[in-house]
């Protein structure tokens, strides 16, 4: 970053710093506001509960993408024992968890509407299940530990042992088996929904804000759990240097 | 490495049978299961049948691979990573527990036939499916092992174990259904395929990640 300042290279470190935040909140709030108000087909069955692509899909494809992220820097964290890339991987699959029980309670909400039950004995919904209590267990295990070192390195594996386990059950196995979920069983996914141009328009705005945002949300709360690290004596000043660096 | 692994074995096998009450222990838990089972049940079509036959396997299985780093001491294990490969360590552990599932698995079949009956219509693919089921559950389980021990909690083996198998005991219930049904087979290379390609991701991730596990 160049120390010169002058008002064109601010701006442009402050883009490059707050831009893609301030890009995930307004993706966010646009699709959020332009789902509900926006026309939509009209397709049987579905109405206007159609809408809840712009919620559901875009929720479970973050957390994904999260949960990625995470894997990702486990898999960084054990070629290079920064702890700061712990705290993030940690950070980043609460997220996920909090992204994947909203992506789950909107699912519900969609079955109820089209399928007629809150849930249905769907391999999709059971995956879905059950990749949540798989990270469920991972917090579980994490807290389990109380040595920084151990704790760092036992969950990163778990985390890169969970997430290779979690791909497979949630995408593999349920297209074994008939489904009523679009994507799988001959069900058509949402590609012949948003034939309709105009949703394209929304969804994948939406896709890209609430990854942008959970990325955000991560990485905001890594930085609180280093710095009350650090304020507890855990760790010296250089790991706070060393991850804003890495964050920029 | 070659030399290490077969006198780790070798070891393995000497210490579990020395102390067999272990084992019996194992195989006590496993007849329970099916004896409970079979006062409650009496009788169970081919699909129960199935579905309670993976059950019993899979809980038996994680108690008896659970201890298995859990009941070596600390300064066992400072000493087995001061002579030997971890890799050695963890593949003579899996080597064991493999030949130890085996023979659960046939006992449990055979417990099974012996209480209710034997629906399975291809035996011949049926004992693939379970070997195949077993090499999953062994790398998963010994794996998951080490790192109860190194949380200290015998008790989340189970909360661990099952995430890591879900999805070949996803094919495993669907293959050995395909191995009970009357009539011709189609065999179900597709599926089979599906497991073994999760067995060589599990041990290549066993393989990758037990050394960091082991290095502490």
């Amino acid at each position: 970053m160049q120390q010169a300042g002058g008002f064109f290279s601010d701006a442009r470190s402050f883009l490059i710093r707050y831009g893609w935040k301030l890009a995930g909140a307004l993706l966010v709030a646009y699709s959020l506001a332009m789902g509900l108000v926006m026309q939509v087909p009209q397709l049987p069955v579905l109405g206007e509960s159609i809408r809840n692509l712009f919620y559901h899909v875009p929720l479970w494809f973050s957390m994904t993408f999260l949960l990625l992220a995470s894997a990702i820097n486990s898999l960084r964290y054990l070629a290079t024992n920064r702890p700061q890339l712990d705290v993030l991987a940690a950070a980043q699959v609460r997220v996920a968890l909090w992204f994947g029980f909203a992506g789950l309670f909107t699912g519900m909400v969609w079955a109820r509407t089209t399928w007629g039950t809150w849930w249905v004995n769907d391999p999709k919904l059971l995956g879905a299940a059950a990749g949540i209590l798989f990270y469920v267990a991972y917090v579980v295990l994490r807290n389990s530990m109380d040595d920084l070192q151990r704790r760092a390195r036992v969950s990163a594996v778990a985390n890169i042992l969970f997430f290779c386990m979690f791909i497979p059950t949630i995408f593999i196995i349920p297209r074994l088996t008939d489904s009523l979920h679009p994507g799988s069983g001959g069900n058509p996914a949402f590609n012949v929904y948003d034939l309709d141009n105009r949703m394209r328009w929304v969804f994948y705005p939406a896709v890209l804000g609430w990854i942008l945002l959970g990325i955000w949300m991560a990485s905001l709360s890594a930085r609180l759990q280093l710095l009350q690290a650090v304020a507890a004596g855990l760790w010296d000043q250089d790991v706070l240097t060393t991850a804003v660096r890495h964050e920029q | 490495m070659n030399k290490q692994l077969w006198a780790l074995a070798h070891k393995e096998f000497l210490t579990e049978w020395r102390s067999r009450y272990s084992q019996m222990g194992v195989v006590l838990y496993l007849a329970a299961s099916v004896f409970i089972l079979y006062l409650g049940l009496q009788q169970a079509d081919a699909r129960l049948w199935v579905a309670l036959y993976w059950v019993v396997l899979f809980f038996t299985s994680v108690t008896a691979i659970a201890k298995s780093f859990l009941q070596e001491s600390r300064m066992r294990l400072l000493y087995y990573q001061s002579v030997a490969s971890p890799l050695a360590v963890f593949l003579a552990k899996a080597l064991f527990h493999f030949v130890q599932l085996l023979a659960l698995a046939a006992l449990c079949w055979l417990l099974f036939s012996l209480f209710f009956d034997n629906p399975i219509m291809h035996p011949a693919l049926f004992v693939l499916i379970v070997v195949s089921g077993s090499l999953t559950f062994v790398l998963a389980f010994t794996l998951m092992s080490a790192i109860a021990a190194k949380a200290a909690q015998a008790l989340l083996m189970a909360v661990l174990c099952l995430p890591v198998v879900l999805p070949s005991l996803m094919l495993l219930l669907r293959l050995s259904h395909q191995a009970a049904m009357e009539g011709p087979l189609d065999f179900p290379w597709t599926d089979l395929a599906m497991l073994w390609a999760l067995d060589v991701i599990l041990l290549l991730l066993a393989l990758i990640l037990f050394p960091y596990l082991w290095r502490d």
